[in-house]
């Protein structure tokens, strides 16, 4: 009786102390992952049942990558091809071709990437921050430089903002996606210095618009070479003379603007608050304000952030689960990872994600994809569903030309596989309460169909 | 063959004016205002779609890609419509077309991405925005769209364009069929009182998608068919499909359909004029089978582009990316005729016209006239008189 009473205290107070000394549950793993990664996959579910919170978290963070896992495409070594005015009509044509097969050649092997690395985490950050830091092909037509623009990005995704600010600023994709190729000395184009203020680093309404004219000054000659694709400073177009930039006055160049910009705190807010609501639905102003802090005195530092913002209490709590809406690529890799399979041909990939409104290597526009809501609208509801469908019917089709299995023994490929048992819901990705009864489906195509057309498959 | 079909519709069509609007369910549609945005992808060459056969200067620019008086349909003012666009002629003569000039804005983007993101968005050439024009008067005033589930329409491309953001409700079709098909799989939810707004979200995108499913389907099974004829391509099928669920009384105030193909770096003369050609039909098919539907009132459409084609010809028979363009708005409510002036072909910029009138004054136009909104949005520009 007595140790009865002892072990009740115990289990109070752990439950009290916000119990991250404790195993996590099923449904924490799933949150974490949901989160953090592309999908769940059943042997990581048996890592992390041993682990607590603070353990799980920690076991993500050391993965983390600087480079990417799998082999770029080959034609990345071959000199870039240049296109001069002067091309015949067959050339221009064949160099057109080219330049699209290499682009989607680009996304597919974006998306191997984040299906096969050992650290999906670098993944979402990189990709977090291509939607920070955008540039498009469409724009900057050189497929090779948005793949050194994605390996600086993944280079710095956990690193230091500072050092991720500076480098993108001599970035060559993103010179020509803002225009800064045309920005000269008496002919200023402020296309990279507003948007370095307003979306990069400030926030709107941090500055003014004659900060915007001086430090489009102070990057004028900021080019590439066309030949090589090489960043320099172009001398004979950059303006020598004073500028006057946030109340402080000399002859600025670039690098004096990045580092003027980065003794504002307001950065450290505005950067934290998005890292933050990339993690947390709705994370509090308390939060907010003490991730900012650490973010600042931390003098930029990445890594300490996310893991201030995924040990919060707000991360964990369960009114904030299930609360965010999948990404098309979340959405798409989460079903590809959890029915584990590696698909042969990574194309329909870029364009389902495509069709579902994230189209990667091309954003809408300069401010990314708004995500979110706004992921959801009637049209990219229903491409949703019926690409996923597809996906589902391709991995089935390819299990059984592996296996040579007939149609009528599809049930053989949810034990070959090694799919999670029916009722484990969460570990198919749903993170919260489904809205249909998911139960006493007859079979496992019957179920994965039924998964798809669950509107909280769609949430994380 | 395919003009006589046309015409031999148009008169079967005045006949049965007026009655249609009966079998259709006689809804006061007066205040409906429906308008059909065409974009011509690419760029399309406005001097080679009206013509000023007679200026020199256009004739030195373009050795090879000149047309000439006496292939061109001469409408006044030394200009000439593309013989292609013959069947627009009866529309013109009729004060149903009107022509606008030397359209553009201040400091021209070349690049096609980003000069259409300046007229979808109806921004300045500096200035960047994220939603399409349409959406930013919407979340203004919400009143002159809101007479329908489904608010605005795209047709057989999933680029929405000025319909871009995500207040009014947009579907995206690119076939009939295939849509219903999808929606069908697509169960309609009652339950909607969890406290996640993500999940709200989705279930009444869900609802709205069903429900507008449904509306069209069966609004189409008891619509009697139209007699006008639309030509069988991509463009035709896509207008003759507004058209149907307008019939069926699916009045979105917004339709976009894609007509694409005008960037004509190269051999660009039998290209432009087959495009011009598929643009014409499907334009005039449409304006018949408004007619016939009893709509013409309600419903016009208009052509717009990313820009126009540098004035000398290149080196591959072809035109590079210009600026300044000519546009077309068709209707019974359309004030016919010419509108803002040609530009000067002698005073070029950087080798390319100079527009004349801002495309921000057609906006203003469709907003102030024709939605009769409140929005403030373009009050700063002089609303193009091009309704009547």
């Amino acid at each position: 009786m007595q140790y009865f009473g002892v072990l009740l205290t115990i289990i109070i107070f752990c439950a009290l102390s916000i119990n991250s000394c404790y195993a996590l549950s099923r449904t924490e793993i799933t949150h974490l992952l949901m989160r953090t990664s592309y999908g769940i996959q059943t042997n990581q579910v048996s890592t992390l049942l041993q682990l607590d919170r603070k353990q799980a978290i920690e076991l993500i963070l050391t993965k983390i990558r600087t480079e990417h896992y799998i082999d770029p495409p080959k034609w990345l070594g071959e000199q870039a091809i240049s296109k001069n005015k002067n091309l015949s009509k067959e050339d221009r044509k064949k160099i057109n071709k080219i330049r699209r097969e290499r682009s989607i050649d680009l996304k597919a092997w974006w998306f191997k990437e984040m299906l096969s690395t050992p650290s999906p985490f670098t993944e979402q950050m990189t990709l977090f921050w291509h939607n920070h830091f955008t540039s498009s092909l469409r724009k900057v037509k050189s497929p090779k430089l948005m793949y050194l623009q994605n390996t600086l990005l993944r280079k710095h995704a956990l690193g230091n903002f500072r050092d991720l600010l500076h480098a993108i600023t001599e970035d060559p994709a993103m010179i020509l996606y803002l225009d800064n190729q045309s920005n000269r000395k008496g002919k200023p184009n402020e296309n990279y210095a507003r948007e370095l203020l307003e979306l990069f680093t400030l926030g709107e309404g941090n500055y003014s618009e004659d900060d915007i004219k001086e430090a489009a000054r102070a990057f004028t000659g900021y080019q590439i070479n066309r030949r090589t694709g090489e960043f320099f400073i172009n001398f004979r177009q950059h303006d020598f003379s004073e500028k006057t930039f946030m109340n402080r006055t000399g002859k600025f160049i670039g690098e004096d603007i990045v580092d003027i910009i980065l003794e504002k705190p307001k950065v450290a807010r505005y950067i934290s608050e998005k890292i933050a609501r990339k993690f947390i639905s709705a994370p509090s102003e308390r939060l907010l304000a003490d991730v900012a802090n650490t973010f600042f005195n931390s003098s930029y530092e990445i890594m300490p952030l996310i893991r201030n913002i995924i040990n919060s209490d707000e991360f964990w709590n369960e009114n904030n689960r299930g609360t965010m809406i999948k990404s098309p690529v979340e959405l798409i890799l989460g079903t590809l990872r959890t029915l584990g399979f590696q698909p042969s041909e990574y194309r329909p990939l870029v364009q389902g994600s495509r069709r579902m409104g994230q189209d990667i290597f091309d954003p809408p526009n300069v401010k990314g994809w708004p995500g979110g809501k706004q992921w959801i609208t009637t049209n990219t509801f229903l491409a949703r569903k019926s690409v996923l469908i597809k996906f589902i019917k391709g991995a089935q089709k390819a299990h059984q030309m592996m296996n040579r299995m007939s149609m009528q023994t599809m049930d053989k490929m949810h034990m070959q596989v090694k799919l999670p048992p029916m009722e484990h819901l969460n570990e198919y990705g749903l993170a919260t309460k489904p809205v249909f009864d998911m139960s006493n489906k007859r079979n496992i195509r019957n179920f994965l169909t039924s998964l798809i057309h669950e509107p909280s498959y769609q949430l994380k | 063959m395919q003009r006589r079909s046309f015409l031999k519709n148009t008169g079967l069509s005045m006949l049965s004016l007026g009655i249609y609007p009966i079998l259709f369910g006689a809804e006061n549609f007066s205040n409906k205002k429906t308008l059909i945005l065409i974009e011509l992808k690419g760029g399309n060459d406005g001097l080679n779609t009206v013509i000023p056969t007679t200026n020199k200067h256009y004739l030195n620019a373009r050795p090879n890609l000149a047309i000439k008086t006496e292939e061109a349909l001469e409408i006044g003012a030394g200009l000439a419509l593309h013989q292609s666009l013959k069947s627009l002629q009866p529309s013109w003569e009729k004060g149903d077309l009107a022509i606008v000039q030397g359209l553009g804005y201040p400091n021209p983007n070349r690049s096609h991405f980003r000069s259409i993101d300046i007229w979808d968005t109806g921004s300045s050439s500096d200035e960047y925005l994220t939603q399409g024009w349409i959406q930013r008067a919407y979340s203004e005033d919400t009143s002159a769209f809101e007479f329908q589930q489904i608010q605005g329409l795209a047709l057989g491309n999933e680029n929405l364009g000025p319909l871009f953001g995500h207040q009014m409700n947009c579907v995206v079709i690119n076939r009939l069929q295939q849509f219903f098909k999808q929606a069908s799989r697509v169960r309609k939810i009652n339950e909607n009182n969890r406290n996640n707004s993500s999940l709200k979200h989705l279930l009444s995108t869900q609802s709205e998608l069903v429900e507008a499913a449904n509306e069209m389907k069966v609004k189409l099974q008891k619509n009697p068919k139209f007699k006008t004829r639309f030509p069988n391509n991509k463009l035709g099928k896509n207008m003759e499909t507004a058209v149907q669920l307008m019939a069926a009384g699916i009045r979105p105030a917004v339709i976009k359909i894609t007509h694409g193909g005008f960037d004509t770096h190269s051999n660009q003369k039998h290209q432009h004029s087959r495009l011009l050609k598929q643009l014409a039909d499907a334009m005039f098919s449409t304006h018949s089978g408004l007619a016939e539907i009893g709509l013409s009132d309600n419903v016009f459409q208009l052509t717009y582009s990313e820009f126009g084609r540098r004035v000398n010809e290149n080196n591959s028979r072809g035109t590079d990316h210009g600026t300044a363009s000519v546009h077309f708005a068709l209707g019974k409510m359309i004030r016919g005729g010419f509108h803002g002036s040609y530009p000067l072909l002698d005073q070029l910029e950087r080798g390319d016209l100079v527009y004349t009138t801002d495309f921000r004054q057609v906006y203003r136009a469709i907003l102030r006239d024709w939605w009769q909104s409140g929005s403030n949005l373009y009050s700063e520009f002089d609303s193009l008189k091009i309704l009547t």
